[in-house]
C-alpha cells in the first residue's frame, strides 16, 4: 500500500463531514462572514449551522464573535490559523489522493 | 483537486460579487459622481460665498473620508438583516470592474481554472493585458472629437457585448450619450467635462437603483 493512499486515513474527520467542509471551504475563502450569509451560502439550516459550527468553535477551527455593523448585530465568523492550517493540509491530502489522469480511454 | 480548487474561487467569485448585489455601491459612486458634476458645472449665477473650486475639493476629500462609512451605514439597514455580511472584497472597485476582467468573472464556474504555480499565473497576467484600456486611451489622444469617439467607441462595444451574459447595458448607454450630447451641445470645455461626470453618474445611479430594486424584491424584509 503506498504512502499517499494510507495518509487518507490521517484525513480530518471533523473537516471531512460535508456540511463542516462546506463552512470551511466558504470561510478559507473570505477573511469574515456572518451567520446569515453562512446560512445562504451553504444551504444548511440555523440549528444544522449552529451545531457545525459549534463543533468547529470546540475545535478551535473557527471564531465566532458577536459585532455591530452600524446598529445592526452580527455574529461574525472567521477562521483561525489552527483551522486554515488544517483545511490547506486536508486540501493537500486530497490533492495528492485524487490528482493523476483525471480521463482513461475507455 | 482541482474540484476543492474550484470550490474556493467559487466561494470567493461569490462573495466578491455580494459586494456589487444590492447595487448600493454603483448608487453611490454614481450619486457622488453626478454631485462633482453639479458642482463644478458653470453657471451663470453668481453668488458671492460661492466658489465652485473650493466647493468640489471639501466634496471630494468627503468622499474620500466618508464613502466607506456611508456605504456600511446603508448596508447594515438594507443588506445585512436580508442576506447577511460577508467582509468586502480587497482588490479596488476598478480593478474589478474594468470591462477585461467582467469578461474574465463571467465565465461559467466550470471553466474557472484551479490554482496555478507561479510561472502559470504570470503568463496568464500577460494575456490578461488591459487592452481596452489602451484602446479607449488611443481613441482619447488620437482625436480631437475625442467624447464623439467614446460614443463610437461605446456603440462599437455595445455591438461586442450584446450576446455575452451580463453585458455592461449602463455604461455603454452612459458613454454613448455623453458622446452624442457632447457633439450635440456647443459649451466650453468645462461644461462638457461636466456634463459627462454627471450623465455617467446619472447611467451608475440608474445601474444602482435597478440592481437594488430587484435585491429588494428577491428578499423582503426579514419578520422580527
Amino acid at each position: 500500500m503506498s504512502t499517499t493512499l494510507q495518509e487518507l486515513a490521517t484525513l480530518d474527520r471533523v473537516i471531512h463531514e460535508p456540511a463542516r467542509l462546506m463552512i470551511m471551504t466558504v470561510l478559507y475563502a473570505v477573511s469574515e462572514a456572518d451567520f446569515i450569509y453562512l446560512q445562504n451560502e451553504c444551504g444548511l439550516t440555523q440549528g444544522n449551522l449552529s451545531s457545525h459550527l459549534a463543533r468547529l468553535e470546540e475545535e478551535r477551527y473557527v471564531e465566532v464573535s458577536k459585532t455591530f455593523k452600524g446598529k445592526y448585530p452580527l455574529t461574525v465568523c472567521s477562521l483561525t490559523s489552527k483551522g486554515r492550517k488544517a483545511f490547506e493540509e486536508y486540501a493537500r491530502i486530497m490533492r495528492a489522493a485524487t490528482q493523476g489522469p483525471a480521463r482513461g480511454k475507455s | 483537486m482541482s474540484e476543492t480548487s474550484n470550490a474556493i474561487l467559487e466561494a470567493k467569485r461569490r462573495a466578491r460579487d455580494y459586494w456589487d448585489i444590492d447595487g448600493l455601491p454603483a448608487l453611490l459612486a454614481g450619486a457622488a459622481t453626478v454631485s462633482l458634476g453639479v458642482i463644478w458645472l458653470p453657471t451663470d449665477i453668481h453668488l458671492p460665498w460661492w466658489d465652485a473650486d473650493l466647493t468640489l475639493g471639501l466634496f471630494a476629500l468627503y468622499l474620500l473620508a466618508e464613502s466607506k462609512r456611508t456605504l456600511e451605514w446603508l448596508k447594515s439597514r438594507i443588506t445585512y438583516p436580508r442576506t447577511g455580511y460577508v467582509a468586502p472584497p480587497k482588490e479596488t472597485p476598478y480593478s474589478k470592474r474594468d470591462p477585461y476582467t467582467i469578461i474574465s468573472i463571467t465565465k461559467e464556474p466550470a471553466a474557472i481554472e484551479p490554482e496555478e504555480p507561479v510561472e502559470g499565473r504570470a503568463s496568464r497576467k500577460a494575456l490578461d493585458f488591459p487592452w481596452l484600456l489602451l484602446l479607449l486611451l488611443w481613441w482619447f489622444f488620437s482625436f480631437d472629437g475625442w467624447l464623439a469617439s467614446l460614443a463610437c467607441l461605446a456603440t462599437g462595444l455595445w455591438f461586442w457585448w450584446r450576446n455575452k451574459k451580463d453585458p455592461p447595458w449602463f455604461e455603454i448607454a452612459g458613454a454613448t450619450i455623453a458622446g452624442l450630447l457632447s457633439v450635440i451641445l456647443t459649451v466650453s470645455d468645462r461644461s462638457r467635462f461636466c456634463i459627462v461626470l454627471i450623465v455617467f453618474g446619472a447611467s451608475g445611479m440608474a445601474k444602482g437603483a435597478t440592481l437594488l430594486i430587484r435585491y429588494l424584491h428577491q428578499h423582503p424584509a426579514p419578520q422580527a
